[in-house]
């Protein structure tokens, strides 16, 4: 856990608001779940990105968490486009992909297109929170995607990232 | 429209009153993902279903982007509920089969190492509990026949 041993890092989501792209039901649900766990509140499930689109027009969200895998390219094409608008005060939001899939092609575009971290699938319980509290101690650091620097096999297969 | 984006992230919801641990958070995710669990195993185990129905095709007729979500399907529920051999088997089908469906043509030692993935996730899900000594070494050849069936694409 990104903490000091003498001061345990405390937090209290109550008031951020997060949204959550994913096409599964049963995902949303159980992410649902776990961020409610963490203390989160406001909680927006966007079972497509036309839904995740609307969301960010008109809401204040403090952290998206997007799968791009089920949509494919669109996906980037959406994080491009919140990144683009600078009217909307969402255009600086963390943006995280939450992603099984962790090829070279793939990292690539969420790089490019604007995204602020990866985490990969499968995680558990214990190492999302920690993801997400290391998202919001680096919340100065913007504007990068932030990745360990040893990536990446080409075969894609065996990377390590967190 | 949303409020100024100075108000946006994470930051200023640290250490602030009436926060609460990481251990305390993880404990109470846990226990709200209770209710999930059976479902959640019901979805892993139809993807697995799907899977077996996928590996019976002819290789020509195997649908690797079909395989890669029906993998990440699984690998979606295993980490919440501490399923890590399953979850890193699932992940490592889903990267080969994504890598497989980029080139458009499923060699014959890839179908044999989409096969082996599915049969370890089978047994995997079938063992009554896990063996970390036996699951790390049953991961470990999964990831090197991938790479091998990868790199002769």
């Amino acid at each position: 856990m990104p903490a000091h041993d003498d001061h345990p890092i405390t937090f209290n989501f109550a008031k951020a608001a997060v949204a959550m792209i994913d096409p599964s039901p049963l995902c949303l649900e159980v992410m649902t779940g776990i961020l409610a766990g963490y203390g989160f509140r406001k909680l927006h499930r966007c079972a497509d990105l036309p839904a995740g689109t609307d969301l960010v027009k008109v809401r204040p969200i403090d952290l998206i968490l997007i799968d791009p895998y089920p949509f494919g390219e669109v996906a980037y094409d959406f994080v491009r486009w919140l990144r683009s608008d600078q009217r909307n005060g969402n255009s600086a939001s963390p943006i995280v992909i939450v992603t099984a899939q962790t090829c070279v092609r793939l990292i690539t575009a969420a790089r490019q297109c604007g995204a602020d971290y990866v985490i990969v699938k499968p995680f558990s319980t214990a190492g999302l929170l920690e993801r997400i509290l290391w998202v919001a101690e680096s919340d100065g650091r913007r504007g990068e995607l932030i990745a360990p620097t040893d990536l990446v096999s080409t075969a894609g297969s065996g990377v390590e990232l967190w | 429209m949303a409020s100024p984006a100075a108000e946006r992230g994470l930051a200023r919801f640290i250490n602030i009153p009436g926060g609460m641990s990481a251990e305390e958070a993880v404990s109470r995710a846990d226990a709200n993902i209770v209710f999930y669990r059976e479902p959640a195993f019901a979805a892993i185990d139809e993807a697995l279903r799907e899977l077996c129905t996928e590996c019976r095709r002819e290789a020509a007729l195997m649908r690797a982007p079909h395989i890669a979500e029906r993998a990440c399907a699984i690998v979606n529920f295993a980490g919440p509920f501490k399923l890590e051999a399953i979850g890193a088997a699932a992940a490592s089908l889903a990267k080969l089969a994504h890598e497989i469906a980029q080139h458009g043509a499923v060699s014959p030692l890839a179908v044999h190492a989409i096969q082996l993935h599915v049969q370890a996730l089978h047994a995997l899900r079938g063992a009554p509990a896990p063996d970390p000594a036996r699951d790390e070494l049953l991961i470990d050849g999964l990831v090197k026949i991938s790479a091998r069936a990868l790199a002769r694409s």
